[in-house]
């Protein structure tokens, strides 16, 4: 019988509720109970939300108060809890949990950011507004895509058993472009999880895809780039521009139509930022922090070996080592996850707590008794061994 | 002690997310890319609530709250 373990838990004694809209008034509210929890011990807290979301600075300031160390540098755990309805900047706050948790017949809705103009709107005052939103969006996506990173890999071990029978059908259709890779696989195995009738399913189809996109665009621009790594980064940005003007003329051949003056030059200029993102974007600082942390997982058998037999090299042969042989394996996942929150920022997606589950915002279902959890790993696991008891010595 | 329990006693410094990804690296050593039979022993040992019978209603709420 597991253990209950107070970290992966929820505790209604040591508790705060975001009830209600997030504002300026919410953050007053729980303030007091915030530095009372944290003054009493290090233990836990459960934040219980039930909110419809609202300012995301204040939802942030509670994040902040949550999770600020004390004078003696100790942080504690936060564990939060959806009861019934989590949405915008309260299912962001849900999600950030260091365990997260939904109730079963709970539910999580996701839109990009939202701001009402204090005053009238110009074109400059319109652009400056819009940047402001998509570099929001960007930010928040990242945070989440972090934090789901590590629940998408528990679940990429979950559902590996179904890849060899997923491939066989991915081959004979059309459904990811004859792609049979295993992030492929895994695009499909969630899509097949999530609620169907909506647009839910088409997100990780989508994110997919841009990843493949990438995928074949890097191939095109790496067989052909002459650019050594120590040149001038504009000298690098102009000779890929030009390969992807390349790349498109290729792929349009047969299009007699297309042109650069109708629609193509938008094309090579998203060509020509995908790129840059997926080698220069800020997600790519996450990536290194994101190799030693869990680069190990994506060895094969073989390299884990040789990874065991390093355990007494220091730790920057150690980090090297790691990133050589998986930096390539572990980019695509992480660049789709990424491209998972993008999606998910973008648009009005209302999910259910299992949804929630699979897309990584939530650790766990209570009273889904068919998804494995973190939690049920740790509590199966035996506890720490008693302590050994103090020598004697002879008098 | 059952074949999940995977011996990490010697990792109980390490922080609750560590020793979880320590367990599954221990698990993967044992059981290979394809977690799914550790999982499903794990869930064995998991006990099961009742089931919702009006989860219907629900559904029919969430929708009405959509709409609105």
């Amino acid at each position: 019988m597991p253990t209950p373990s107070k970290d992966f838990r929820e505790n209604p004694k040591r508790a705060i509720y975001v009830l209600g809209g997030i504002d300026q008034q919410q953050v007053y509210r729980i303030t007091p109970e915030i530095l009372r929890l944290r003054a009493e011990c290090n233990d836990p807290i459960t934040v219980y939300i039930d909110s419809y979301g609202g300012e995301t600075l204040c939802a942030e300031d509670i994040r902040s108060l949550l999770y600020a160390p004390d004078q003696d540098a100790k942080v504690c755990r936060v564990i939060t809890v959806v009861t019934v309805a989590a949405a915008s900047a309260a299912a962001d706050l849900l999600a950030l949990g260091d365990y997260a948790i939904a109730y079963r017949n709970s539910w999580i809705h996701y839109h990009g950011t939202r701001q009402t103009p204090q005053v009238a709107l110009t074109t400059e005052k319109a652009e400056s507004l819009a940047k402001s939103l998509k570099q929001s969006n960007e930010q928040f996506a990242l945070r989440l895509a972090r934090k789901a990173f590590r629940r998408c890999i528990f679940h990429y071990g979950n559902v590996a058993s179904e890849f060899e029978e997923l491939k066989k059908h991915l081959a004979a259709s059309d459904f990811t472009g004859g792609d049979t890779s295993d992030l492929a696989c895994f695009a499909v195995a969630l899509a097949r999880r999530l609620t169907p009738g909506g647009n839910l399913q088409d997100v990780p189809l989508a994110a997919f895809k841009r990843q493949q996109a990438i995928a074949q665009l890097n191939d095109f621009v790496f067989s052909k780039a002459k650019f050594k790594a120590e040149d001038p980064m504009a000298a690098k940005q102009a000779e890929v521009l030009k390969l992807v003007l390349d790349y498109e003329l290729d792929r349009k051949q047969k299009q007699k139509d297309w042109l650069l003056s109708s629609g193509g030059l938008l094309e090579v200029e998203d060509d020509f930022n995908l790129f840059n993102d997926y080698y220069f974007g800020e997600y790519r600082n996450h990536l290194a922090m994101l190799i030693p942390e869990l680069g190990d997982l994506f060895l094969s058998d073989a390299e884990l070996q040789e990874w065991r037999a390093l355990a007494n090299a220091n730790e920057d042969q150690r980090n090297n080592w790691l990133k050589e042989r998986v930096e390539h394996r572990i980019h695509p996942l992480w660049y789709f996850v990424v491209c998972l929150f993008r999606l998910l920022q973008q648009g009005e997606f209302s999910l259910t707590a299992r949804d929630a589950y699979w897309l990584g915002i939530v650790d766990e279902v209570i009273g889904a008794s068919d998804l494995p959890t973190q939690r049920l790993i740790f509590e199966s696991q035996p506890g720490p061994p008693p302590p050994a008891p103090a020598a004697t010595t002879n008098p | 002690m059952n074949t999940s329990q995977l011996e990490f006693q010697d990792v109980v410094s390490l922080t609750p997310e560590q020793r979880v990804a320590e367990i599954i690296r221990r698990a993967r050593a044992r059981y290979g890319k394809n977690l799914r039979p550790f999982y499903e022993e794990l869930l064995k040992q998991q006990p099961k609530p009742p089931e919702d019978r009006y989860a219907d209603l629900v559904v029919i709420a969430q929708q009405k709250r959509n709409r609105d």
